[in-house]
This record gives C-alpha cells, sequence and structure tokens, in this order.
C-alpha cells in the first residue's frame, strides 16, 4: 500500500535559523505517527509544510505517492487541528461544523451537508451541542468541535498540532483516549505532534523524535523506550535514571 | 524569589512549559523553597505538580475548599469523590452501584465489601484505583471478567482499559504485559484499595 506520506530531504529556514534540517519520514496508510519534540524542535513547521502552508527550501513532500511539494493547501486534502481551537465563536456548533464543506467546488447537497456533521457530531459525542453558540463550549468541547470541523471534510490524513496541550491535565487524559478510539474507528493517517510523552507513548505506532530541526530516532513507543538512542532522548521520555 | 519575601504566592508557574522544563523547574523550586524556608502558597491544575511539590494539599472545588491534607493522604483517603477522581492519573475509577448484606453490586460487578461497609447498606459509588486491580485467571475466584478496550503503553507501565459489565475500569500492569484490544481477561481487585462514597453528597463513608 502506498505511503499516505512521504517526507524526503525537507530542509527549511526562516532567515539565517535552519528549522528543517534534512527530514525523511514516512506515514503509512493506516498510521498513526507522532513526533515527539522540545518547543523550537520544528515540528510545527514540519506540518506546515505537509499542509501547505509553508514551500520547503529544498525536499519533497508526497502524499498518497504523488508530489505535492508545490500544491496549494485546498488541493491536498489534509486536515490540520491546531493547539488553539479556532472556531467562530457567533456561529452554533452546527454552522461551524458545516462551514469546511459549503467551500465553493465543494458539490455537496444540504442533505448530504447535514449527513456528515450528524456523523462527525455522533462519533465526536457533541450531537447535543449542535445548536449552542461555539463561545459558549468548554474548552474540551470546543477541541471536541476543531477537530469535527477537520473530520466532516474526511480528509485523507489527518495533522494534530499539540490538539490537547491548552487543556487541563484531566480533560487531556480523557480526550487521549478519545482520539485513539476515534482513529480506530476511522482507519485514517495521522501525523500528531507533541512535547508530552505520555501522549507520543500511548497513542503511537511509532514515535519520530524531533531535536533541532533532524529525526534522532523512530520506531515503535516500546523500542524507543526501551532504547533511546541519546540521554536527551531518554530525558524526554521521563526516564530519569537513563544516561 | 530574587526579592527573597516572606511568603512566595505562585499561580501556575510552570502551566505553560514543555514537560521536563516543567519537572526541572518545579524541582528548583521545591529546593529553593527548602533552602530558604519560604511559606509557599502554590497553586495549579495539574494535581501531578502538586503531588510532587506540596507539603500539604488544598483541594478546591467550585469555590470551596473539600479536602487538606498531606499528598498521601489525599491520594489514599480522598475526602470525596471529587478529590477520588481529580488527584492521580488517571482517578480513582469509580462504578456507581448498592450494597446490600456487605456485598458491592453494579451491572455485573459483584465484590465482597464487608469490612468498609461495616454494616451500612444503600447507594454508592465505589472508588478503586489502577494499581489497585490486577489481572487474574478465569479460575481464581473474583475475578471478574471483561473485554479489554484500550492498552496504553506509558514506557514504565500499561494503563489497560477494560469493559466490566456497565463498567469502564483503568487497570494499571506491567509495561511488559500487553493486551490487545478485544482480549478476554479477569480483573480482580484488592480489598484494601476500595473506597466508598455516598451516592448523593460524594463524601467518603
Amino acid at each position: 500500500m502506498v505511503n499516505a506520506v512521504q517526507l524526503q530531504g525537507l530542509r527549511h529556514a526562516f532567515g539565517h535559523n535552519e528549522v528543517l534540517r534534512g527530514i525523511d519520514l514516512e506515514v503509512g496508510a493506516d498510521e498513526l505517527v507522532v513526533i515527539l519534540g522540545a518547543t523550537g524542535a520544528g515540528k510545527t513547521t514540519l506540518l506546515r509544510t505537509i499542509a501547505g502552508l509553508v514551500t520547503p527550501d529544498h525536499g519533497r513532500v508526497l502524499l498518497r505517492g504523488s508530489d505535492h511539494t508545490h500544491s496549494p493547501p485546498a488541493a491536498r486534502d489534509v486536515a490540520l487541528v491546531f493547539q488553539n481551537f479556532s472556531l467562530y465563536p457567533g456561529w452554533s456548533v452546527r454552522r461551524n461544523l458545516s462551514f469546511p464543506l459549503q467551500a465553493p467546488g465543494r458539490a455537496l447537497s444540504p442533505a448530504a451537508i447535514e449527513e456528515r456533521v450528524a456523523w462527525a457530531a455522533q462519533l465526536l459525542r457533541i450531537s447535543e451541542l449542535l445548536d449552542k453558540p461555539a463561545e459558549r463550549l468548554s474548552g474540551g468541547q470546543m477541541q471536541r468541535v476543531a477537530i469535527g470541523r477537520a473530520l466532516v471534510r474526511r480528509p485523507q490524513v489527518f495533522l494534530f498540532d499539540e490538539p490537547l496541550t491548552n487543556l487541563d491535565a484531566k480533560l487531556r487524559e480523557a480526550l487521549r483516549l478519545e482520539l485513539v478510539i476515534l482513529r480506530r474507528e476511522l482507519a485514517i493517517p495521522m501525523l500528531y505532534v507533541t512535547h508530552d510523552r505520555a501522549e507520543a507513548l500511548s497513542m503511537a505506532d511509532r514515535i519520530a523524535v524531533l531535536k533541532d530541526g533532524r529525526i534522532r530516532q523512530i520506531g515503535t513507543p516500546e523500542a524507543v523506550w526501551a532504547e533511546p538512542a541519546t540521554p536527551s532522548i531518554a530525558r524526554l521520555l521521563g526516564k530519569q535514571a537513563a544516561g | 524569589m530574587i526579592r527573597r519575601p516572606r511568603l512566595w504566592l505562585m499561580d501556575e508557574p510552570l502551566g505553560t512549559l514543555d514537560a521536563d522544563q516543567r519537572q526541572q523547574l518545579g524541582s528548583f523550586i521545591k529546593q529553593q523553597q527548602q533552602l530558604h524556608r519560604v511559606t509557599t502558597l502554590f497553586v495549579t491544575h495539574d494535581q501531578d505538580e502538586a503531588m510532587h511539590l506540596a507539603d500539604r494539599i488544598v483541594v478546591m472545588e467550585a469555590g470551596r475548599v473539600v479536602q487538606i491534607g498531606t499528598p498521601a493522604e489525599v491520594y489514599d483517603q480522598p475526602a470525596n469523590r471529587f478529590c477520588a477522581h481529580f488527584v492521580g492519573s488517571p482517578g480513582m475509577n469509580l462504578l456507581r452501584g448498592a450494597i446490600a448484606d456487605g456485598v458491592f453490586r453494579s451491572g455485573g460487578v459483584v465484590l465482597p465489601v464487608s469490612s468498609q461497609a461495616a454494616g451500612r447498606s444503600g447507594a454508592v459509588e465505589l472508588g478503586v484505583r489502577p494499581e489497585h486491580l490486577r489481572f487474574t485467571t478465569a479460575a481464581d475466584a473474583g475475578g471478574l471478567p471483561g473485554t479489554v478496550i484500550l492498552d496504553e503503553f506509558l514506557g514504565d507501565i500499561r494503563l489497560v482499559h477494560v469493559q466490566i459489565g456497565a463498567a469502564r475500569l483503568v487497570v494499571r500492569a506491567a509495561a511488559s504485559q500487553r493486551h490487545a484490544p478485544g482480549a478476554l481477561v479477569h480483573v480482580a481487585c484488592a480489598a484494601a484499595g476500595i473506597r466508598l462514597f455516598d451516592a448523593q453528597t460524594g463524601i467518603r463513608w
């Protein structure tokens, strides 16, 4: 099966600051790969090159086997969920969820839109909130709606940029589980960026450890935990005694 | 800190940091606090942080103090169901059910609780921490049959989520003990780990 995402030799600099220094990475057709790294490691820039929000200086972005390095975001069929849930506050949840489906060029009937919205709402357990204005939701509910807004488009690839970071610890734990279960039901490939080792270890099929713009180690959570390649990776994973 | 006041008030100072920085700076604050012997009131929503840093924890819920105690006391003897669920990652498993004749029942879960119930009966919530549950075999008396929903690897341990009747329980298991979703398992509960909370008020019996 063709890889959902394939990155080849990605390099990117902002001015003199080289953020990505040669990234090669593959995400399989039904794989969840977690990019684990500290703040400033290049995680967000990496996601943005895949989503089409940043064009890399060098290297290629392949999606389902075809070169999308220079295609516009809309042509990529990729959904990105941000750390800051960007909803339209005055709109109802239903309107927030329908909006991505009403873009010009998406030939979806009102009935089909209604059906997609109901489907996503049910998966994310927000059906009873559909008529509430977004500004009246709790943080956890807002992030569910933000995920729902990505979900209704039925993207080929899901990109998550620290989606749980702004939530409190209890909610983070609960949503982490929901994401794993959701992903099992949907079988959509996901690339998930975080600095939280518990999220990385518990959610990932494979973890890619990013530091200073390079992938330092990649493997299953069990393998990376058992044999961290460097002392700094051991620390990132919370192994106190290692190194 | 540099002003060396007699009281430190800290309002989630570590909230926005990465995990490893949070741990380092937390330890630093604690060291400095002990070195300079400065009375410190530290506010956080992160119960892990509270457990690591505090001499005593004050648990607040909706504008009220619901428990004051050492980290060990709050963890082991939570004053109510809120403390039980809030403290610990994950929190205490909580099951709604009823006690009659020293036996707790809740949709498929049957547990003897005569020592904790001490003769009382009625509607309760039973709490048990993930480390007080363990996997056992079908032959072992008292093992509750269930189905694995999810296995979360966390490095040094695993958290295995198991559906037992209508209840969903988190079991803390050895990192080497992998459980496939859908697998049939039996879960045993250590009697010493059981806490009972009033079904109406949430206060511990």
